[in-house]
């Protein structure tokens, strides 16, 4: 059960310093870290100024701008699609709580350390990967690790893509532990979402509650496009004062099809479909009314298995024929580059760690969650027999699918779960479950504690830029610790304090 | 031995079709067991041509048409020489140190894992039986380049190659429900097994001497040689060796009358030919021709 207190109730507790009183916790849990209160219940320091603008204006206020915010979302078209058993997609207004996530500037030195360094080192893993595989003849990483892993593409062994970077959107999720350590819980490396979500989320807040930013010095998120743009342009074979880009998306039915006409639309760049484009000696062009233009750079949408037929799935009619020979040809630079998925394979997670200390000689700023690997024995023995104290994951999914949450899990599907494990280990990985740390959401008129999570963005150009902020990702339903947008979770604007 | 070859296909739409891309695996290796001397690639309609190597090792063209056009042509020859006369022409390793050895390749090369590891519909896991026929065991005393060649053979004995069978028949147990397979299906059966044993075995392509598609003794006077086709068979990984071709369909170690074209988990990793094109949707007609030829050594 999460906490719940009426905002009311909150005022008055807060107000007569009633630490304590307010049973937080079901017994015998780990507490979970809270992002907004102490100890004893008074908001920490930082979001002190939110906090009495909150007590000023009241609850009446508070309500009107929440519907005011979801009112410009829906106005704006800011939306997302939820598939749920096969069904046809829904679309929804993008789900925001109008109270900020605040993280000071010290907490977010470590993490943009953390993000930078993890990053470096997945791709060096990478390069290595798909060339001299020095990681796996060394034996820090199983070669069977790698070589059953569903996302290790072979075919694109020894293609060097430009400036040896695969990885040039990371999305890399953290959570904060019991005792408010950030850990990082997933990496994503392929095609990751949300940065739209991210940039929506301020430019909401900041017309909602333009006090807020009043009594803070946050940090821009808002400049991501151009920094991406930049990233991109730095790839382009012809040099970046000619490059042409495209964003290559799946079409109107993937989930994501508003972040991909949204980020277009920000760089000022084409949004093309496969169809629009095609490629003649190894070179890839767009079809324009004025003939073919030649591309440079495709910020790619779809996942490797549909973007090239020639290559991958021959049934794709997502992709664009020969592109991947124009990538090896070296004339186009895909971004991110085709393979990087086997870097965040959730199996191969638990050997980042390592993979950090190989390759840059440093340890690992930001600590993982520990994972259990059920292609081990022990371990898969352990998870079985205790299933409801895990998260259990499919390796090579992600957006919350594939998942077995075991505390709130049924006997069926811990069953069925167990039964998928021991068809394929190597497909599952188990997790014990982290009380994901809370924050306050103004909910219906009241301000209810619930779980949240923090995906930042980094960008892989000429450098590594970690985007100051990200998408606060928060389990609407109480007590809930899925977060994720496909399976009902909502979002928060975050802030980074400049200082 | 030298041999030229030449192979031609023509691909017909019965509607125009346009941004035709086609990749193509029909070149011959060329490493230590043969050389690749000569090779020349034609397309009709014209089109650039470029080559490249696939993760494998394979070396692929690829060629766009993107005009309107109903048919497509193109014809590879190529010439080669083999030099593998002799397949267990290399150094023995004591029965004992085979493991080792094998072990070592793989640590030295991780991507041999990939011929290890890789099971699927073409090279399922292998029950203790099918069909009543007991599956064989690797035996520890025995060396292992024998005990292939026996699974081999115990492959012929339970599903005949049979060469008119065109399509494989690919998965178990539908193989041995059959009776009867083609050269591929014998050869995913064997890597099934050599992968059951923990044993490096990959799916070969490739081009044989015209002599094998000769009238058999069986045959009544005056029938034609077979018409020629690719050829699949299985490398295995044998220690001391290297990789040895093995042929279940002919009984036989490769040698130099076998020349490789392309190497794979399974067939799905040599395809010959790959195509995508805009059209009305009506699958293309194929027609192909392979013709292997010896070539009399030059005099010295």
């Amino acid at each position: 059960m999460g906490h719940v207190v009426g905002f009311t109730e909150m005022l008055r507790q807060f107000q007569s310093g009633g630490a304590g009183q307010i049973q937080m916790q079901r017994a015998g849990q780990a507490m979970a870290y809270h992002e907004f209160y102490q100890d004893d219940f008074r908001p920490r320091d930082h979001y002190l100024p939110m906090w009495e603008h909150i007590q000023t204006t009241g609850q009446q206020i508070l309500g009107a701008k929440a519907r005011d915010a979801h009112l410009t979302l829906h106005t704006e078209g800011v939306t997302f699609t939820v598939y749920a058993n096969d069904e046809e997609g829904i679309e929804r207004v993008w789900p925001f709580d109008i109270l900020p996530r605040i993280i000071t500037a010290i907490e977010w030195a470590q993490i943009e350390a953390g993000l930078k360094q993890r990053i470096r080192a997945l791709n060096l893993f990478l390069k290595d990967l798909y060339h001299g595989q020095r990681i796996l003849k060394d034996g820090v990483v199983p070669p069977e690790l790698i070589y059953r892993g569903k996302d290790f593409r072979r075919e694109i062994m020894d293609i060097t893509p430009p400036h040896d970077i695969y990885t040039h959107i990371s999305g890399v999720d953290l959570i904060r532990d019991e005792d408010g350590r950030y850990l990082v819980l997933e990496d994503n490396l392929r095609t990751p979402s949300g940065v739209s979500y991210m940039i929506e989320n301020r430019i909401v807040e900041r017309r909602i509650l333009p006090e807020f930013f009043a009594r803070y010095r946050v940090r821009r998120v808002e400049h991501y496009p151009a920094l991406l743009l930049q990233a991109l342009r730095h790839l382009s074979p012809r040099g970046a004062e000619d490059a042409t880009i495209v964003v290559l998306t799946p079409g109107i039915f993937n989930s994501a099809y508003f972040e991909h006409t949204f980020l277009a639309k920000e760089m000022g760049v084409e949004l093309a479909e496969g169809r629009d484009l095609v490629c003649k000696n190894d070179k890839v062009y767009l079809k324009t009314t004025q003939g073919l233009r030649q591309v440079d750079v495709v910020y790619r949408r779809v996942d490797d298995d549909f973007l090239d037929p020639l290559v991958f799935r021959s049934d794709s009619e997502l992709g664009v024929a020969g592109i991947i020979n124009a990538w090896r040809a070296g004339n186009v630079a895909l971004a991110n580059a085709p393979g990087a998925g086997i870097a965040d394979d959730k199996a191969v997670y638990a050997y980042v760690p390592d993979i950090i200390r190989y390759y840059l000689g440093e340890s690992p700023i930001l600590p993982s969650v520990p994972t259990y690997q059920m292609t081990d024995h022990q371990d898969r023995l352990y998870v079985l027999d205790n299933m409801e104290k895990m998260v259990i994951k499919a390796v090579a999914e992600s957006g919350g699918y594939g998942m077995l949450m075991g505390p709130s899990s049924t006997t069926a599907q811990r069953a069925e779960f167990a039964r998928k494990i021991e068809e394929n280990p190597r497909n599952y990985i188990a997790q014990p479950v982290i009380q994901l740390s809370r924050h306050i959401c103004y909910l219906d008129g009241e301000l209810e504690s619930r779980h949240l999570d923090l995906r930042p963005f980094s960008i892989y150009g000429s450098d590594i830029e970690v985007v100051p902020g990200g998408l606060t990702r928060v389990a609407m339903t109480k007590g809930s610790l899925v977060v994720n947008s496909s399976q009902g979770g909502g979002s928060k604007d975050t802030w980074v304090l400049a200082d | 031995m030298r041999y030229q070859i030449e192979r031609v296909c023509r691909i017909h739409f019965a509607a125009p079709a346009r941004e035709h891309h086609v990749q193509i695996r029909l070149a011959p290796w060329d490493d230590e067991s043969q050389s690749l001397l000569q090779i020349q690639l034609s397309v009709a309609p014209d089109a650039g041509v470029a080559a490249c190597r696939d993760g494998f090792g394979n070396l692929s063209h690829h060629f766009a048409v993107m005009g309107a056009h109903r048919e497509l042509a193109f014809k590879m020859r190529a010439e080669v020489e083999t030099l593998r006369s002799n397949p267990f022409d290399f150094p023995v390793i004591a029965q004992a140190r085979e493991r080792a050895w094998i072990d070592e390749a793989l640590h030295q090369a991780p991507r041999l894992w990939d011929f290890v590891l890789h099971q699927g519909p073409l090279t399922p896991v292998l029950p203790e039986q099918i069909c009543g026929h007991r599956v064989p065991i690797l035996r520890e005393d025995r060396p292992l380049l024998d005990q292939v060649q026996e699974a081999s053979a115990w492959i012929q004995s339970v599903t005949p190659f049979d060469p008119e069978v065109e399509l494989p028949v690919a998965a178990l147990p539908g193989l041995f429900d059959a009776g009867r397979g083609c050269a591929a299906d014998l050869a995913h059966l064997l890597i099934a097994l050599m992968r059951q044993w923990s044993i490096p075995a990959r799916f070969v392509s490739g081009y044989l001497d015209a002599s094998y598609f000769d009238p058999d003794d069986e045959d009544p006077p005056g029938t034609q040689p077979r018409e020629q086709r690719l050829h699949h068979w299985a490398e295995v990984l044998i220690p001391g060796g290297g990789w040895r071709g093995v042929d279940p369909a002919m009984g036989l170690l490769a040698d130099a009358t076998y020349m490789r074209v392309a190497v794979g988990r399974d067939a799905g990793d040599v395809q010959p030919l790959r195509q995508t094109c805009r059209s009305d949707g009506s699958v293309p007609e194929l027609e192909e021709t392979l013709a292997v030829t010896p070539i009399e050594p030059r005099p010295e």
